[in-house]
């Protein structure tokens, strides 16, 4: 016992020790790193923007978004030369500061990693990355493919992303208000390929509940989006960004807020044949699977076998996993056992994904599955092995759920 | 008697104590301690300085703590005593580099607190400081550290003149002048691979290679001249032998 009261007791002293010289050291260098850091920042700005007063700087703070402020930048004569957008981003390896300067023409002029904890060899991959983003319109950007240094990419790309949002407004959200008033977010729900229409979004009022979807697809070079309530009637489409295809959208007025399953199309004209083929993809879609309401899950449909006869559902479902969302296909019979697990879309890297990927395949056969048991089989792939957890338990949970309705 | 001549033999002096450091028990050339700084940090001879200095302070004052407190810290938590006591002053040699060589912390990046996990501190406070007094333990953390930073700038020597033709100074390090000296960049040093990991592995795997050529051929020196010795000893010894059997042959006579 005392041997034991010794060990903790100098444990303790030497934590306490510790503790108190780097305390001291942070009190005496605190207020000069800080100095430095500014420093540091002020000449990345001064160096995007070299006519810039920098007494006369405007800083205002921003919340919500991996951007943290805006800086005004102005001459000695009050001109605007444009702003300095600060952003902040943490991923798997530790916080990416980053600051991208914008002119007043909404144009480039340089984005910066200013600080960073991720590993030195993979940040050094990003330079040409970040000069090809030099002179390009920042509500219009263009990303080169990842670089090798995926988590810095994405987390440079996140802030950009945010950046824009800042700079351009939201034209997403403001199509949206359009049709719908009460439309104060959007959240991606799947995307489509070899399909007529890209993007699904899931839209959502300002207490989050559902209150629609959205399904964007290009027609003349020109994007666009059917937008429907959370009953799946048509409400109309919308521009997104633009109003060229106003004109062609005015052939679809008279079938607003009917059921899109019960429309039987009945337009002319080339834009508008165009227009009613993503409709009419969109309508099959909607008739032949379901909206699952439900966290992790996008939709589900029935399962035939050969002779058409009912043997189960598939739920698509999304979560995040190492490296973005991992979206997959719980298949489960009749009996609510899950039966099948497919992927469809993972930019995890795929040693791990495998490996969370086969963890999940003994439970094959069962109605629920525990968490406990489930981590001891994706141990060594954590980020994926939970976000096919989050899909497979919530797929299993929304279907009991619904047989108990 | 012969307890005493095998304890000074085992026993160095305050000297060699510190300079064993240097070549014989060099930490990258002989034990390939540290190796990852050494690839890491080794671009530039500034750098490498920088990092040397960074690795003296920990080492030696961790290697004082270590020797002044060893008798009281329980032999079943002594690694992880002496992790909280490196990396103690790891973070507050992070942070000191931060207030005031920003640009230096800037390029060292996060090796600064992988110093932490450098075997070679470790390694010192485990097998040297904990068995010392403290005026040893200090002295054999200024000399394994030196030797640790003269290895270090030499590889970023070779590397930043390969690659550069030129070693810069004053760019990193908070000097009150900059430039560069024996500046060649015109010339035929241009290699741009040696500022990478990969000329980080040739640079030392060379000089790893020339200081063992080194090593072999003093070695092999040493057993010649051990050779000659016997054969001197042998070709007295017979003579003598011959000697001694001409007298006796002499007496008879």
């Amino acid at each position: 016992m005392l041997d034991k009261l010794k060990i903790a007791l100098v444990l303790l002293v030497i934590g306490s020790m510790s503790g108190l010289l780097i305390w001291g050291t942070n009190e005496l260098t605190a207020d000069r790193i800080e100095e430095n850091r500014e420093r540091a920042r002020l000449a990345v700005y001064v160096e995007m923007f070299p006519d810039v007063d920098v007494n006369k700087m405007v800083f205002d703070s921003v919340e919500g978004s991996n951007i943290v402020e805006i800086i005004t930048m102005l001459d000695s004569d009050n001109n605007l030369l444009g702003y300095a957008l600060r952003g902040s981003h943490n991923n798997p390896f530790g916080v990416v500061n980053v600051v991208i300067g914008v002119d007043r023409n909404n144009s480039i002029i340089d984005v910066k990693i200013t600080e960073t904890d991720n590993t030195p060899t993979y940040v050094s991959l990003l330079p040409n990355f970040l000069r090809n983003l030099r002179s390009q319109d920042i509500r219009d950007v263009s990303y080169d493919t990842s670089t090798g240094a995926t988590s810095t990419y994405n987390s440079v790309r996140s802030i950009i992303e945010d950046a824009k949002l800042l700079v351009a407004g939201d034209t997403i959200l403001e199509a949206y208000q359009e049709v719908i008033s009460a439309a104060a977010s959007y959240q991606l729900l799947f995307e489509f390929s070899d399909e007529t229409f890209a993007i699904e979004y899931l839209i959502k009022d300002d207490a989050g509940q559902r209150i629609g979807y959205a399904y964007h697809a290009t027609v003349d070079g020109k994007e666009l989006a059917l937008i429907v309530d959370q009953d799946d009637t048509f409400l109309g489409f919308v521009g997104i960004g633009h109003s060229d295809l106003d004109s062609a959208f005015t052939a679809f007025e008279d079938y607003q807020d009917t059921a899109i399953k019960d429309i039987t199309l009945d337009v002319s004209g080339s834009l508008e044949d165009q227009i009613a083929t993503v409709f009419e993809a969109v309508q099959t879609l909607l008739t032949t699977t379901m909206h699952a309401t439900y966290d992790n899950l996008v939709r589900f449909f029935e399962v035939f076998d050969d002779s058409d006869e009912l043997i189960g559902y598939a739920y698509i479902g999304r979560a995040e996993g190492y490296n973005g969302d991992n979206v997959m296909k719980v298949t489960i019979n009749l009996d609510g056992e899950f039966v099948k697990l497919e992927e469809l879309s993972t930019n995890d890297t795929p040693n791990f994904f495998d490996l969370a990927f086969s963890a999940f395949e003994p439970f094959y056969g069962q109605t629920s599955i525990s968490q406990d048991d489930a981590i001891d089989g994706y141990a060594g792939a954590s980020a994926s092995g939970a976000s096919l957890y989050l899909i497979i338990s919530s797929a299993l949970s929304y279907h009991a759920e619904r047989m108990a309705e | 008697m012969a307890k005493q001549v095998k304890k000074s033999k085992q026993e160095l002096s305050k000297l060699q104590n510190l300079t064993k450091g240097f070549l014989k028990e060099n930490p990258i050339f002989v034990f390939l301690l540290g190796m990852c700084p050494a690839l890491a940090v080794t671009s530039t001879l500034e750098t490498s300085f920088g990092m040397g200095v960074l690795v003296i302070f920990v080492l030696v004052l961790s290697n004082v703590v270590v020797a002044l407190i060893k008798d009281f810290i329980p032999k079943e938590v002594k690694i992880p005593s002496y992790i909280v006591i490196i990396s103690t002053f790891v973070t507050i040699v992070g942070m000191l580099t931060e207030a005031y060589a920003p640009l230096l912390h800037e390029s060292l990046g996060i090796f600064i607190p992988l110093i932490v996990v450098n075997c070679l501190i470790l390694g010192r406070a485990e097998s040297y400081a904990s068995k010392n007094n403290v005026l040893n333990s200090a002295i054999d953390g200024l000399g394994m550290a030196l030797g640790f930073m003269f290895a270090l700038m030499a590889i970023g020597f070779v590397r930043e003149f390969m690659a550069t033709g030129a070693i810069a100074y004053g760019v990193f390090l908070p000097l009150p002048f900059e430039g560069s000296i024996v500046n060649l960049e015109t010339y035929l040093f241009n290699i741009a691979v040696f500022s990478g990991p990969a000329g980080g592995f040739i640079v030392i795997g060379t000089l790893l290679a020339i200081y063992n050529g080194f090593e072999i051929r003093k070695q092999k020196k040493a057993e010649l001249e051990r050779q000659k010795l016997i054969e001197e000893k042998k070709r007295i010894a017979l003579e003598k032998k011959r000697q001694r059997e001409l007298e006796s042959a002499g007496g008879k006579a």
